[in-house]
């Protein structure tokens, strides 16, 4: 309905003439006009509206008046019938409490409350730009100009097959406030790159993707450096320069991650050489390797790294690096193709790691090795479908497990007295459901529950769940062959859940989500099938299913975890 | 214990325990800063707050008066609005013009726990609504000239797009 209908409805309806609709803007009350004038015949109601009018347009003429001395900070109007107006400050405190989606919906109410999100820098910060894939950006673009023109100053670009045209002309204005940077799949030459990136004093992380449309055959020399940027990833490099000009840009960096192996000539001693420039502030690196890479990391002497990915290291490297490098708190160790040997050397890394906390590794059974590390808190293991087994350890840091690829057998959870977390993937389990359910009931203080691709040996409607798992708040069940009695008891043992999110789950029908709506008190968030639901919306949902009535779910947005992350 | 005076916009006095009065920053800044003396027995007067709301933030100044303090929220975090606690649900359970009159009164006494329950009580009132029923709610007026409001969505898309 657009604005002058509407109004018509309220005028030509109403006994008394809505003020309301006078006091909120002034284009509607001389749409107003022009249609009474022309279109009114009854000389009583033509007072009386006259009346309702004058006083609109004084109205109009003292908003208009006051408009002109307002401030963005104050602009209260006070109205007989309405609610009063709150201040810019108070919405923008409001609409803090909005995630993206909600905030972006928001932006369609009035022009008043896009101009508080556009002009505010926390809210827009919750925006990531971008544009659609194929487009053209130049001074010249629409889309570019829109984003001008609203004021916004984002702090998160996504750039993805893109072509850049003049960038150093508009990129201020667009992009001249990013704290994150994403470039993927677009044409830009590097000269107009590094425009870009000198005019965006204020990144802290970028993640570029260069492939063969970013040519750095031709480098000028690099004039600046940015300050900030503590977060680089450089993925697919085609040019071993690149590794020169971003070690001559980025003297603070904290993160480093170039995925993947190069066979480029020369690329291992250019990015050592980048590693040992940024060996002071370097916290944090994510890198393929080969051999030679780890040869002559592992000579380096002052890396303070904190956390570290290596990828296609052997064992014996692997000991040599963790002697080197004892700061390292948190370590993922690809693609291992020695595992037998690994699980040797493995106790010899976890005594010169004092600091480790968190492992992520590819090993077969059993896991001894976790003796050498008392302070590891979170645990992730792919056992390439072998069984785990953890002998007789008892391990009480450790609260947060991750188990791929892995064959489960009875008691494993003996192990783990202050479990928070289990997630498992692609695991099977040696028995029935109530094999898997029995020892996760037993971990009393368990919070959060994850089944990814879990399978069953004997498959068997009845299940048998010895405890409620009364700690439990978050329940994430994917593509799992979950029988309907089984979901059905799982529910009813889970009664604190606050969150679940039911994916591809075969058990899963109309009974199950009356189950879920009834049953779990304290649900603020059910995702089931890609169907989400919150809070009071929930509510409203539950309560019509159980009427009877049919509801039409339009809220739809995707799952939380992507399924890149869990099948890695 | 100490008491002080407030006078409100329509002329009515109250008398309040100084510590409930010192949930409002202004007043504390009064008293403690400024060093307006409560004992002189002469009322401080709120020219911008009515008698009605100033009765209703007394009830919820007296209830939340031992509070401790909030930690400083993370700008950043994600922000939840489904931890009202249910005496503040109760409270606030009232129609639009005392909450807003409540909040903007809030805003004028400085008192930053009531405002931050007040937004999230309103940002409930927005969650899970189209813009259309948001403009009902708040009795706002689509001010964007026809197609606007379309360019707009479309351009929505592009923002939202999570990393």
């Amino acid at each position: 309905m657009n604005p002058s209908e509407r109004c018509g409805i309220v005028v030509f309806r109403n006994e008394v003439p809505c003020l309301g609709s006078y006091s909120n803007g002034h284009s509607s009350c001389a749409t107003e006009c022009e249609r009474i004038n022309h279109g009114l015949e009854y000389d009583e109601r033509f007072i009386r509206l006259h009346d309702a009018i004058s006083k609109g347009f004084k109205m109009v003429l003292d908003k208009l008046r006051s408009e002109d001395s307002e401030s963005e900070d104050s602009d209260e109007q006070k109205d007989e019938d309405n609610a009063p107006n709150l201040t810019v400050r108070i919405w923008a405190e409001i609409l803090t409490n909005l995630n993206e989606t909600q905030l972006a919906n928001a932006r369609l109410v009035c022009h008043r409350w896009k101009r508080i999100i556009d002009r505010s820098p926390s809210l827009v910060g919750k925006f990531v730009l971008s544009f659609p894939h194929g487009t053209t950006l130049d001074k010249h673009c629409e889309l570019v100009r829109d984003v001008i023109a609203s004021g916004m100053q984002h702090t998160q670009a996504s750039l993805r097959k893109i072509t850049l045209v003049g960038a150093a002309a508009w990129w201020p204005a667009v992009g001249g406030a990013l704290i994150s940077l994403t470039i993927a799949d677009c044409k830009i030459p590097i000269d107009m790159l590094l425009d870009v990136l000198k005019l965006s004093p204020s990144l802290k992380r970028l993640d570029l993707t260069c492939g063969k449309n970013l040519y750095f055959h031709t480098v000028k020399a690099v004039d600046f450096q940015l300050e900030t940027l503590e977060n680089l990833c450089l993925t697919d490099i085609q040019y071993v320069k690149t590794l020169d000009v971003f070690q001559q840009m980025c003297p603070r960096l904290k993160v480093l991650r170039i995925p993947g192996r190069s066979k480029l000539a020369g690329f291992i001693d250019k990015l050592i050489c980048f590693i040992k420039a940024t060996r002071r502030t370097l916290e944090e690196v994510a890198i393929g390797g080969g051999t030679d890479l780890w040869e002559k990391l592992s000579d380096l002497n002052g890396l303070l790294l904190k956390r570290a990915t290596f990828s296609y290291v052997a064992p014996e490297r692997m000991v040599i690096l963790s002697r080197n490098v004892p700061s390292i708190e948190s370590l993922s160790i690809d693609w291992m193709k020695f595992e037998d040997e690994l699980l040797q050397k493995l106790a010899k890394i976890g005594d010169n790691l004092p600091k480790l906390k968190s492992l992520t590794a590819r090993i077969a059974s059993p896991a001894t090795f976790l003796n050498f590390m008392p302070e590891l808190a979170q645990l992730s293991l792919n056992c390439s479908n072998h069984v785990i087994s953890f002998s007789d350890l008892e391990l009480h840091n450790l609260t947060s497990i991750t188990l791929r690829s892995t064959k489960l057998t009875d008691n494993w959870h003996r192990h783990f007295p202050n479990m928070r977390s289990v997630a498992l993937i692609k695991c099977t389990i040696d028995g029935s459901w109530s094999d898997l359910f029995l020892p996760v009931a037993q971990l009393g203080k368990l919070q959060h529950l994850l089944l990814y691709k879990v399978s069953v040996a004997v498959a068997s409607d009845d299940v048998y769940i010895p405890d409620y798992l009364d700690s439990l708040s978050l329940l994430e069940i994917r593509k799992c062959r979950l029988p309907k009695a089984t979901l059905h008891a799982l529910i009813r043992f889970c009664p604190m859940l606050v969150r679940i999110d039911l994916q591809r789950v075969q058990g899963v029908d109309d009974d199950i989500r009356l189950a879920i709506g009834e049953g779990l008190k304290y649900l603020k968030e059910s995702s089931i099938d890609d169907c989400v639901v919150r809070d009071d919306e929930f509510l409203e949902h539950t309560s019509k299913h159980c009427g009877g009535v049919e509801v039409n779910l339009t809220d739809c947005i995707g799952p939380s975890l992507s399924e890149g992350e869990l099948s890695v | 214990m100490s008491t002080i005076k407030l006078e409100t916009s329509d002329g009515v006095k109250f008398t309040v325990k100084t510590q409930v009065a010192k949930c409002s920053g202004t007043i504390r800044t009064m008293l403690e800063d400024i060093g307006i003396n409560p004992q002189d027995g002469e009322a401080i007067p709120l020219s911008n707050v009515h008698s009605t709301i100033l009765q209703k933030i007394l009830v919820w100044a007296e209830h939340h008066v031992d509070d401790p303090e909030p930690p400083r929220d993370d700008a950043d975090a994600a922000k939840r609005t489904d931890d009202i606690c249910s005496w503040d649900e109760d409270f606030l359970k009232v129609d639009q013009r005392t909450l807003f009159d409540v909040m903007l009164a809030a805003n004028y006494l400085d008192m930053k726990q009531l405002i931050a329950v007040c937004c999230k009580t309103v940002a409930n009132m927005i969650k899970g609504k189209t813009a259309d029923q948001i403009r009902k709610t708040f009795n706002i007026e689509n001010d964007f000239p026809p197609g606007d409001e379309d360019k707009i969505r479309l351009r929505n898309q592009f923002c939202e797009e999570r990393r």
